[in-house]
């Protein structure tokens, strides 16, 4: 018996596909020439697995020589994206990538790859790291995820801490943005995340000029439903709505209506566009995408191409460049 | 890229060669061969990952991650079975794996917006909606390999042949997980009309 047909397969929009796309030949980058033969053992030739056994063998008499000194050697000596894994036991290791630090707790494991170049990647596995982050400078973002949790850096110095699927981030310095499912948070110096109910608002979207700009693949065009940032913490007791508010519930209503009353929402969209500001930007982003997942060409492409005059570095230009390529 | 299956002197008339060229030209790193293949497989491998998985806040890394997976491990496609077979099978392993490392998580989200509609037909489609999600809800207590062989051959509607492919198991193995996931699956129809109604059964009879 099959009631599949019953049951509708919830489409994913252009902007999503074209995320999954980027993220696909991103790792791809890293992955399909050095480590194709890694993720299929069973498949490799002998003779690769006697030249990976022999590897092997060799890293692990450097690794017991060095210890953790030649970590610090390997990753301070600039010969390129670092990829390994870390994993301490009753003592604690710090990485060194780029400018860029990472302690890593006792009793955890991470697994750091990427440079200054072309991002950094840490994914902790269990237990805590430490990261001190400078800003970046128009350089790939510096990304921690842990347990499905991902943390976005600008420059900053903070912890991440991963046990029994649980995720908490600290924040010393800076300000990081914390991505979990659909949910988005800005997480500034001196705060916890996940934040206790009490303190959860839902406000602003973040300033997007200096930090937006230098990050490499954004999310912003969802609509937010958990974020704070530090002015808008410091004054959650005042909790009055504001323009931005307005703005935010304006897009998240816009967002509800794609699938039910697209026309409606394009019309939400295009007026929080004409408005400008951090919500607008996302609007005209959302507008062109909506515009390309009712296969208006025309349309998509005169907002996309509006979008990228007006925001040219916004967080969902390479998006917005990606699908006027195939629109053409 | 389209599949032509055009046959060549020497091979073997089973062996679908325009397969075997595209897993080529992939794997020797020919990134608008990639991307073609991501272009023409993506809905399939998102349609299987859905049917196992339901609705989830994942989906989008689920998808991601078993493209990644199909990619590194194009080099072990021989063009014994389709491609399309192969990529079925990547992807019920990426579902597999997620399953199982997702009943270790403390927290799960999936929250999914509800669509507001006024169109003829949309009270069904939210309670359909709403019955699907109950049914996955029941489906998350199962081992993965019941609830991955059950949303394959009872929800897909797969033969047991090749659920079996695709989860490189034996048929009667098969059988057995799918009638375990049954068991429970009626348990839950009865305590749930519109699980019940979904199925096309009285009270999960």
């Amino acid at each position: 018996m099959s009631f599949g047909k019953k049951i509708d397969i919830e489409p994913l929009g252009e902007g999503r596909w074209a995320r999954i796309e980027r993220g696909v030949f991103d790792a791809d980058l890293d992955g399909i020439d050095g480590q194709r033969d890694m993720a299929a053992p069973e498949e490799a030739a002998p003779a690769f697995r006697w030249q990976a056994g022999a590897a092997l063998v060799i890293a692990g008499a450097l690794a017991a020589v060095f210890g953790a000194g030649a970590w610090r050697l390997l990753s301070s000596s600039n010969a390129g994206p670092v990829a390994a894994r870390v994993e301490t036991a009753s003592h604690g290791s710090r990485v060194e990538v780029g400018e860029s630090t990472v302690d890593v707790a006792p009793e955890s494991a991470v697994r750091v790859t990427g440079d200054d170049v072309h991002g950094v990647s840490v994914l902790l596995e269990s237990g805590r790291v430490e990261c001190n982050v400078p800003p970046r400078k128009g350089r790939p973002a510096f990304l921690v995820e842990a347990c499905g949790v991902e943390v976005r850096v600008v420059g900053t110095h903070f912890s991440v801490a991963c046990g029994h699927g649980a995720v908490s981030v600290d924040v010393q310095r800076g300000q990081v943005e914390v991505i979990s499912g659909p949910e988005h948070a800005f997480v500034p110096a001196g705060a916890h995340w996940p934040l206790p109910p009490q303190d959860v608002v839902t406000t602003t979207a973040p300033p997007a000029a200096p930090t937006a700009a230098s990050r490499p693949k954004s999310r912003l065009d969802r609509p937010m439903s958990r974020a704070v940032d530090a002015e808008t913490r410091a004054s959650t007791s005042a909790a009055k709505p504001s323009v931005s508010n307005v703005a935010q519930e304006q897009f998240e209503a816009a967002s509800k209506l794609e699938a039910t009353q697209p026309e409606e929402a394009v019309s939400l969209y295009r007026d929080l566009a004409k408005r400008g500001g951090p919500w607008g930007m996302n609007a005209l982003y959302a507008e062109g995408r909506l515009e390309v997942d009712r296969a208006h060409r025309d349309d998509a492409q005169r907002v996309l191409q509006e979008y990228l005059v007006r925001y040219p570095t916004g967080p969902n230009a390479e998006d917005a460049r990606r699908s006027l390529e195939r629109l053409r | 890229m389209r599949s032509h299956n055009v046959p060549v002197p020497g091979a073997s008339p089973l062996r679908p060669v325009s397969d075997l060229e595209v897993a080529r030209r992939c794997v020797s790193g020919d990134r608008n061969a990639q991307r073609e293949f991501f272009q023409r497989e993506r809905h399939r491998v998102h349609a299987i990952l859905y049917r196992i998985v339901g609705s989830n806040s994942d989906m989008e890394d689920l998808v991601q991650d078993a493209f990644i997976q199909i990619f590194r491990s194009m080099a072990s496609f021989r063009g014994e079975a389709s491609l399309a077979t192969w990529l079925d099978r990547v992807a019920v392993r990426t579902a597999y794996s997620y399953l199982t490392k997702r009943r270790n998580e403390a927290v799960r989200l999936t929250v999914v917006p509800e669509p507001v509609s006024t169109e003829p037909g949309a009270d069904q489609r939210l309670i359909t909606r709403e019955a699907t999600r109950r049914l996955y809800a029941a489906l998350d207590k199962l081992p993965a390999p019941q609830r991955v062989a059950f949303t394959l051959h009872v929800v897909d509607g797969r033969t047991l042949k090749d659920v079996a492919l695709a989860m490189s198991a034996t048929v009667a193995a098969t059988k057995v997980r799918v009638w375990r996931a049954w068991k429970a699956v009626h348990g839950a129809a009865r305590r749930d009309p519109l699980i019940a109604e979904l199925l096309g059964t009285d009270k999960g009879e």
